[in-house]
């Protein structure tokens, strides 16, 4: 088991990195379709838009 | 904790003065329309007084959207305070809506803006005067560059203390014999400091306003009857009388207070009878738009990504970072995940960034100095030909960045066939994220010639006014074009802090969304595209493992199947099918598949830019400048991204709408792609077939629709006429 770790060792941390890397953007996504309860989420301009409602309330 | 509402006309600066106060970011434009809904924050030095920034409205008459969300705020949350945004230049009308909010008795204070305008033009505002005239504590200012705020918020906080606004403006005789008895009629009914307000509102025949106080029949008919009285007394309409009597009002007002020193034309006024000349207009914004998309796609930008594409992610990155991966003993699979498919994904949408950024900054200048305002002036004489309104020109120039804001700025569209109109046409314009496709098969197809990008913008123009043509002649959107009033805002030089934000913004956006939604995407593409079922090792049956052919892959396997539909387009290979259809998920994505399944993470623009077309990067090989064209057009053209699709659902508040809107851009984009691969084709000599007899149909069938006698009531009606008769 060590010697396959070992063998692997760059594997597994790369892996895991990449892991996390998803994990938090999915993460993020997710709580930001719930936050946002909308489409606006995805949107490219959705941090200058000025038809999200209460988009004020939550950069103040 | 006070709330002050932000009330004031459409382009009045309440956006600028929103975020000068309270800090935050909110898109400013120099358009009337910015706002639709109402934005709150705090002020971010007194973070007990907390600022409502309404939609621009002229008046509190129940007419448009905006004017409904703006007094119903005023009348049911009952703010301490109004903070009412009066443009100095344009006193006059902005101070009908000012008489109209005093008449509620909230108390007021006027942020007299664009003083500097006022004061450049020699004209003269005793602002002291004012004040006692209206009753209320006038304040100049400026909101974009945050002069006189503090004394704005210093007289907010202490009106706010007040109950009512002393202002109580009088009318003729009749009417205010007629004012006082409704008011006798509807004591109890209605909040006593809102007496006078509704008084006015029933005189007026406002029945959202008669219906809110719940009146017995009885009194509405005495109240129907003193209206007659007073209509009668004075020979013209009640609202009529009210409108005329309160700019007698103001009129009064403002020539005591106001001196103005010049006439004639305004430096606004004389570049306006250019820019909006009629034979003049259509090809200066022609021109204009041209030389935007030339400069941002062609050369400067083009400069730039090339950098980014060639040295940036190809040289700097790419490389070095194969060869590490490859020192340290990655597995194969591990290496190419990250190399071909998250940096080659990612790095082929982020590379277009620099075009999108100088597109963006191009855009935003164009609206701070107050062009784009005159270009909905100037298409709204085109529109109005091909049933269209010019107020879908604003919802078009919004979907210029992005589709979803753009979407739903057709909410500010009285009439619901126009609004479904415009929701369907207005994600045509070439979004910010269709911008890297349109660079690609300029850059890599097309050896980045000039055209190719302007061209773009005025195909999706093309079929939003064709889309008018044949929509407006069918049933469920005939009838004529909703009228468009706009007010033009004077020309100034731009506000270079909001252009910078506005672009700085909407790049940083395009960025985060490549970070997260492309990355993701990307893995999934790649993931597809890596492996397959291939040969077992052993000779018996198929084993699932990565795929040493793309050919082989799951995704070549299942576009191949797919791919049948495009073959008459002329992009009837698997790539081009899977980047369509990932292109759904975000239109950057289109680009971002092409540098998975290609490899290329962008470096075939460089190799078209030197030339070398022997080494021409795979991007461009599987395509003629024919068919990547017409794979432009499909694009451009057929359904948005998720985002946008959401928006319009949202908007069209149904599912058979939004079924039916998606579906005719589908068959738009594909009917289009088609006519133009096959009509190039036959022109090409290539020959008459199948797809050259479908092409002709459809083009036959698309010139009826132009021509054919558009829907009318009265024609509906003819054959039940006839039959009643007999």
């Amino acid at each position: 088991m060590i010697n396959w770790i070992a063998a692997n060792k760059a594997n597994l941390i790369i892996g895991i990195i990449l892991l996390g890397i998803v994990a938090a953007i999915v993460v993020n996504l997710v709580k930001k379709l719930r936050r946002g309860g909308s489409t606006c989420a995805y949107c490219a301009d959705a941090d200058c838009c000025a038809h999200k409602e209460g988009r004020a309330e939550t950069s103040n | 904790m006070i709330t002050a509402a932000l009330a004031g006309n459409p382009n009045s600066g309440k956006t600028t003065l929103f975020n000068a106060l309270t800090g935050a970011n909110q898109r400013v434009g120099n358009w009337p329309g910015v706002t639709v809904d109402k934005k709150e924050g705090w002020v971010k030095k007194d973070r007990s007084l907390r600022i409502i920034d309404l939609p621009g409205i002229y008046s509190l008459s129940p007419y448009t959207l905006e004017e409904v969300i703006s007094r119903d705020f005023l009348l049911d949350e009952k703010p301490d305070v109004v903070i009412n945004l009066v443009d100095a230049s344009n006193i006059e009308r902005n101070l009908y809506l000012t008489t109209q909010i005093l008449d509620m008795g909230i108390p007021t204070v006027i942020a007299l803006n664009m003083m500097d305008v006022v004061r450049k033009a020699g004209d003269r505002i005793d602002t002291k005067k004012l004040s006692q005239s209206l009753g209320c504590p006038v304040v100049e200012i400026s909101a974009l560059k945050g002069e006189g705020l503090e004394d704005l918020l210093r007289e907010a906080a202490a009106a706010a203390g007040q109950k009512k606004a002393p202002f109580e403006r009088r009318f003729s005789a009749p009417v205010e014999q007629a004012l006082e008895k409704i008011g006798a009629l509807i004591a109890g009914a209605v909040p006593e400091e809102r007496r006078r307000w509704y008084s006015i509102k029933f005189f007026e025949q406002d029945a959202k306003a008669a219906e809110k106080t719940g009146l017995a029949p009885e009194a509405l008919g005495a109240i129907d009857k003193i209206i007659k009285e007073g209509e009668k007394a004075l020979d013209d309409a009640s609202a009529s009388i009210i409108t005329g009597e309160s700019y007698d009002y103001i009129t009064g007002i403002t020539s005591a207070c106001i001196k103005k020193s010049r006439k004639g034309l305004s430096a606004s006024d004389k570049i306006d009878r250019v820019v909006t000349n009629k034979w003049l207009a259509l090809p200066i914004f022609a021109a204009v738009m041209i030389f935007v998309y030339y400069i941002s796609v062609t050369t400067i930008g083009a400069i730039v990504t090339d950098f980014t594409n060639d040295t940036l992610f190809g040289s700097w990155i790419m490389e070095p970072l194969a060869g590490w991966f490859e020192e340290i003993g990655t597995a194969g699979w591990l290496a190419s995940l990250i190399v071909d498919g998250i940096i080659g994904g990612v790095g082929a949408v982020l590379g277009f960034v620099p075009q999108m950024l100088v597109l963006f900054l191009m855009l935003s200048l164009l609206e701070d100095v107050g062009y784009m305002a005159r270009v909905a002036f100037i298409m709204d004489r085109i529109f109005r030909r091909f049933g269209l309104s010019g107020k879908t020109f604003i919802p078009l120039l919004i979907s210029s960045g992005c589709g979803v804001p753009g979407v739903m700025a057709s909410r500010t569209i009285e009439s619901e066939r126009d609004r479904r109109l415009t929701v369907m046409t207005t994600c045509f314009v070439p979004c910010g994220a269709k911008t890297p496709i349109v660079a690609m098969i300029a850059g890599a197809v097309f050896g980045g010639v000039w055209w190719v990008a302007p061209s773009a913008y005025f195909v999706g123009l093309g079929a939003v006014i064709i889309s008018g043509l044949i929509l407006k002649k069918t049933r469920p959107f005939a009838g004529k074009a909703a009228p468009f009033v706009m007010e033009l805002p004077s020309y100034h030089v731009p506000a270079m802090g909001n252009v910078l934000r506005s672009m700085g913004e909407r790049g940083w956006s395009f960025i985060k969304r490549a970070g997260t939604i492309i990355l993701m995407a990307s893995i999934v593409v790649w993931f597809f595209s890596s492996f397959g079922f291939v040969p077992a090792e052993d000779g018996g049956g198929t084993s699932f493992a990565m795929v040493e052919e793309m050919d082989e892959s799951m995704l070549a396997v299942a576009g191949t199947k797919v791919a049948v539909i495009f073959r008459p387009l002329g992009f009837g290979f698997w790539q081009a099918t899977v980047a369509s259809i990932m292109g759904l998920v975000a239109k950057e994505e289109v680009v971002g598949v092409f540098g998975v399944l290609f490899g290329v993470e962008g470096d075939a623009l460089g190799l078209v830019e030197d030339g070398d077309f022997g080494a021409l990067s795979p991007i461009a090989a599987p395509f003629t400048m024919l068919t990547a064209y017409s794979f432009l057009v499909f694009n451009l053209l057929c359904a948005p991204c998720f985002a946008a699709m959401g928006a319009i659902r949202r908007e069209m508040n149904s599912g058979k709408w939004t079924a039916f809107a998606i579906s005719y851009m589908c068959v738009l984009a594909y009917a289009a792609a088609l006519m133009f691969y096959q009509f190039g084709i036959l022109i090409a000599g290539a020959g008459f077939s199948l797809g050259s007899v479908v092409a002709i149909a459809v083009l036959a069938l698309i010139i009826w629709l132009l021509v054919k006698p558009a829907w009318t009531e009265k024609k509906a009606a003819a054959p039940l006429a006839a039959e009643a008769a007999r």
